[in-house]
């Protein structure tokens, strides 16, 4: 029934409410809060008052409060009235992280308070917009599987003054993140790349983990694998290496996971990934029939973490 | 959970409650000082709120101390003590925000309630005062992050914005009229006249600066000695008590005479039916009666100001009557012995009623009577402690003692209380008559003259009625610069006593009546309830249409710009048609390019159509020539397919 009345509300108004946007007449929404109708009672109470005693003072009074509600509904809707979202942008998070929304605001030529950013009521964000500033405002959304998300509506609400109305504005921030599966760990059955070297699989799965010895330090070894024991007992700096022979790349593939459970074979494919690339090795990935060759680096692992948030989805 | 400002929420408490302090019983000062100072201190020190169950405690303390120090009649003044002690208790328990902003209702609530108790200029100015601050506060509640300064500034900036609707919600608000309970907080019988005087009560009046009532003349002002305020006629003395008339009736007879004084008089509230006349009333508003003995009666207590307007004769006669009856002869039996003697005397000895008056008189003026204020206790017999051994006094010892001695004498007297005098205020034109002029004189009735004005102060101290006292005594043996300060206070005072006026009359005043009034003078005619109907039901309508035009109404109005993309899109639909749809990365101008370089017959063209654009978008003040050029062009631009297609494009 709420839902009806509030879908035929927006409907009755219109307006454009799809970043970019301007909020203004017909995208800005504003009631009395909870506080605003005990206050509007009060003041009922006091011009019942005013009026049986004919009191000229209490009828001053009243009116002055009333006309200030009056102001202060004024200026909480100011508040929100002109503010521009300019474009709005979605980091991607592993499934169950709040996604976070980034919104580019102009339009802030006077000072907004007391702003809230809202698009699942857990996560709230209070700011205060300085007059002329250029801002980004940062949302988040929960997030509970992967694939591509679009976060729900973006609620933009302010009571700032008085408490006493709700301005409030409902707008679609037009953006679509992606959410990868949610690393899992687990005892894998991990199968190298067969083609990649030609020797057949000689190391361990787990190879990374392998400690071989020392060399010296390159610039560009990773900070973990440096030897600060040895750094500290003057010896300079050596870098630990593990038994990881080049060429040794792995091949991560869906297919050779066990179960039934695509969603959990991914979280441990999705787990694979960021453990190869912690640990700098090489991978690449199977899924299906698509495949992403052998590579590393970020843009690499951020390919294969998309490719694992879309599997199944065109 | 934030912290709540309870700093800030105990100063909105205080500002509104402070013009109480003097109404309130001392122990709920008390109670609210040291419940605030205790949240101050725990809110400086950080210390823990007290328990449940002590704040329960508290409570309980709280409600029991109002009912009992109310006792079994619970009336305004009880109903202040009660919210100021509930003010005292809020901060105690503020936990969140909903409870501070309950705090800050209550503080507003607390500034009505001392609305109902004082009603003037002052208290209009401490208003606004006092709903700037408790703004500050609901807006640091509601953005505690927020800088104090900035607070108050937005606070007073929505208190100006607000006062413009404020003012025309004030007079154009609809009104009824008459009040229907009067201010049951207003203060009332502090000062001024009850129904009764005891001897030694006018004296303690004569102490109070508060003002009586103020008065408008239509004409000049009469002379300071004719400035006699009627107010009650007492008939009956019991003990060391005077009553007056227990059952009043209209008044009958007629009076005359040639020296008519027209004024208005607005009236402090008082608590009591008695309106105050100058003597003798001709005629007066409907708001009272004028009553046998010349009082002018209202119809309920004067519980609010009020203001009526009275024709007065000063050199008054009365149609001849009969004597009044006995009762204004009779005296207490076995009371005062010496001075029933005395009158006995008189009347013995000299005979006529109008002697006898004169030897009173004589009485007073060469005894050796003094005209104090305090006058000090008189005994069991007081008129004759008065008139045989203290002989100080104030007009009612006089006024009393004057009556005892006529009515020992056989001849029908009476005392009227009221006020005498007056203070003129050059500046507003008005006559200010203060609690300190409260009066008692006497009334003798003679035959041929009727009941005929005695006042024995006037033998003791003449200079107390022809308005010459105050300022005789304090001017004397001054220093120039005393007068000179002298004169600036009264400057200031008799400005600020104007300002008040004039605030009381025009804005205090306002009724239902002065409305309908102001409305006509508008244009509007305001016949009944159903016109207010009317105006009630129109913001409904308004909004109602407001959502249908809203829905119906086309889109927002093009500027030049939209006009000119919208031509654009003309032209760029026949290019379409020809074989050479814009891909959406090109630009106009690469557009161009890219369609000249594949059908250059058309380079004149589309070249002049895109610069045109380009200087419509781009260029600032293309006027609206540039638009219709633009159009032309483009109405105009009738593009054929190449001929020969040698390149399908890429």
């Amino acid at each position: 029934m709420k839902a009806v009345v509030a879908r035929t509300f927006y409907w009755l108004v219109g307006g454009n409410t799809t970043v970019p946007v301007t909020l203004g007449l017909r995208n800005i929404y504003i009631l009395p809060t909870g506080y605003g109708l005990l206050y509007l009672i009060g003041l009922g109470a006091m011009l019942i008052g005013s009026i049986n005693y004919n009191n000229n003072l209490g009828f001053l009074l009243t009116f002055l409060l009333g006309s200030l509600g009056m102001t202060a509904m004024l200026t909480t809707y100011g508040m929100l009235y002109g503010l521009d979202l300019v474009s709005a942008a979605a980091r991607p998070v592993f499934a169950g992280e709040p996604m976070a929304v980034d919104i580019r605001l102009a339009g802030i030529a006077r000072p907004r308070f007391g702003i809230r950013w809202y698009i699942d009521r857990e996560n709230r964000t209070e700011v205060d917009l300085a007059a002329g500033e250029m801002l980004r405002v940062r949302v988040y959304a929960r997030t509970t599987h992967r694939g591509r998300f679009r976060p729900g509506r973006l609620r933009i609400a302010v009571v700032y003054p008085l408490g006493l109305f709700q301005a409030w504005a409902r707008i679609d921030p037009n953006v679509a993140g992606l959410v990868y599966p949610r690393p899992l760990a687990g005892a894998l059955p991990l199968a190298h790349d067969q083609t990649g070297s030609g020797q057949g699989p000689t190391l361990g799965p787990a190879g990374v983990d392998d400690f071989q010895g020392l060399s010296t330090y390159q610039p560009g070894d990773p900070p973990q694998r440096i030897h600060w024991q040895a750094y500290s007992r003057g010896r300079g700096l050596h870098t630990k290496t593990f038994a990881d022979p080049v060429g040794q790349a792995l091949m991560l593939d869906l297919a050779r996971i066990r179960g039934d459970d695509t969603e959990k074979k991914l979280s441990i494919l999705a787990f694979q990934v960021l453990r190869a690339h912690h640990h700098r090795r090489p991978f690449g990935m199977i899924l299906g029939e698509r495949t992403i060759p052998v590579g590393s680096g970020r843009a690499h692992r951020q390919r294969c973490l998309r490719m694992l948030a879309l599997y199944g989805s065109s | 959970m934030l912290r709540q400002p309870i700093r800030a929420l105990i100063v909105a408490l205080a500002a509104a409650a402070a013009p109480l302090v003097f109404e309130l019983p001392w122990w709920a000062v008390g109670w609210c000082l040291a419940c605030w100072g205790y949240c101050l201190a725990g809110d400086r020190h950080g210390w823990s709120a007290p328990p449940r169950w002590i704040r329960m405690g508290i409570f309980v303390t709280g409600s029991v101390a109002v009912l009992v120090s109310a006792g079994l009649r619970f009336d305004g003044r009880d109903f202040i003590t009660l919210l100021a002690v509930m003010a005292g208790m809020k901060p105690l328990e503020i936990r969140n925000r909903r409870d501070s902003m309950v705090t800050v209702f209550l503080a507003y609530f607390l500034v009505i309630t001392s609305l109902f108790v004082f009603e003037n200029l002052s208290m209009t100015v401490y208003l606004f005062l006092s709903v700037w601050i408790t703004t500050a506060v609901l807006i640091q509640v509601n953005h505690p992050k927020g800088r104090l300064g900035a607070q108050l500034r937005l606070a007073g900036r929505l208190v100006v914005v607000a006062i413009p609707l404020t003012v025309l919600l004030f007079f154009l608000f609809p009104r009824l009229s008459g009040s229907y309970w009067g201010s049951p907080w207003t203060r009332q019988g502090r000062s001024g006249f009850t129904g009764t005087i005891r001897i030694g009560d006018v004296s303690r009046l004569a102490l109070v600066d508060a003002p009586a009532f103020s008065v408008f003349f239509d004409g000049a002002p009469p002379p300071p000695d004719q400035r006699y305020w009627r107010g009650i006629v007492f008939q009956r003395l019991a003990g060391r008590t005077w009553y007056p008339e227990p059952r009043p009736h209209r008044r009958h007879r007629s009076i005359a005479g040639e020296t008519q004084t027209g004024y208005t008089v607005v009236l402090e509230p008082t608590g009591q039916r008695h309106l105050f006349v100058l003597d003798l009333p001709l005629v007066a508003d409907p708001v009272g009666s004028i009553m046998d003995d010349h009082t002018l009666l209202a119809r309920r207590s004067v519980r609010q100001r009020l203001r009526y307007h009275a024709v007065s004769v000063l050199d008054y006669r009365q149609s001849a009557d009969g004597p009044p009856g006995e009762r204004y002869r009779q005296l207490p039996g076995g009371q005062n012995p010496r001075s029933t003697q005395l009158g006995r005397r008189w009347a013995k000895n000299l005979g006529s009623p109008a002697a006898v008056v004169a030897a009173g008189m004589d009485f007073f003026r060469e005894s050796g009577f003094a005209y104090s204020l305090q006058p000090g206790p008189l005994g069991a017999e007081a008129v004759d402690d008065f008139l045989f051994s203290v002989r100080k006094g104030f007009c009612e010892h006089y006024a009393s003692a004057f009556t005892v001695l006529m009515r020992a004498a056989g001849i029908p007297t009476r005392m009227v209380g009221g006020y005498q005098g007056g203070r003129w205020n050059a500046l507003g034109g008005f006559l200010s008559v203060r609690q300190s002029h409260a009066h008692v004189w006497c009334e003798v009735w003679l035959n041929g003259q009727g009941w005929t004005r005695v006042d024995p102060t006037q033998a003791v101290a003449p200079e107390r009625i022809d308005g010459q006292m105050a300022g005789d005594k304090l001017t004397g043996g001054e220093g120039r610069g005393m007068a000179a300060l002298r004169r600036w206070h009264q400057t200031v005072q008799q400005t600020w006593e104007t300002l008040n006026m004039r605030w009381n009359i025009w804005f205090m005043g306002f009724s239902a009546e002065d409305q309908v009034a102001l409305l006509k003078r508008m244009g509007i005619y305001v016949a009944g309830r159903t016109h207010w109907f009317v105006f009630m039901a129109l913001p409904v309508l308004f909004i109602g249409l407001f959502l249908l035009v809203g829905r119906l109404r086309p889109p927002p109005a093009r500027s030049p710009d939209d006009a000119a993309v919208k031509i654009y899109g003309r032209f760029l639909g026949k290019m379409h048609r020809i074989g050479f749809p814009r891909p959406s990365h090109l630009g106009p101008q690469s557009y161009s390019d890219f369609v000249v370089r594949r059908h250059p017959a058309l380079k004149a063209q589309v070249d002049a159509i895109t610069q045109t654009y380009i200087a419509l978008r781009y260029r600032p003040h293309a006027g609206p020539a540039t638009l219709q050029n633009f159009g032309r062009q483009v109405r105009r631009f009738k593009p054929l397919p190449p001929a020969a297609k040698e390149d399908p494009g890429t």
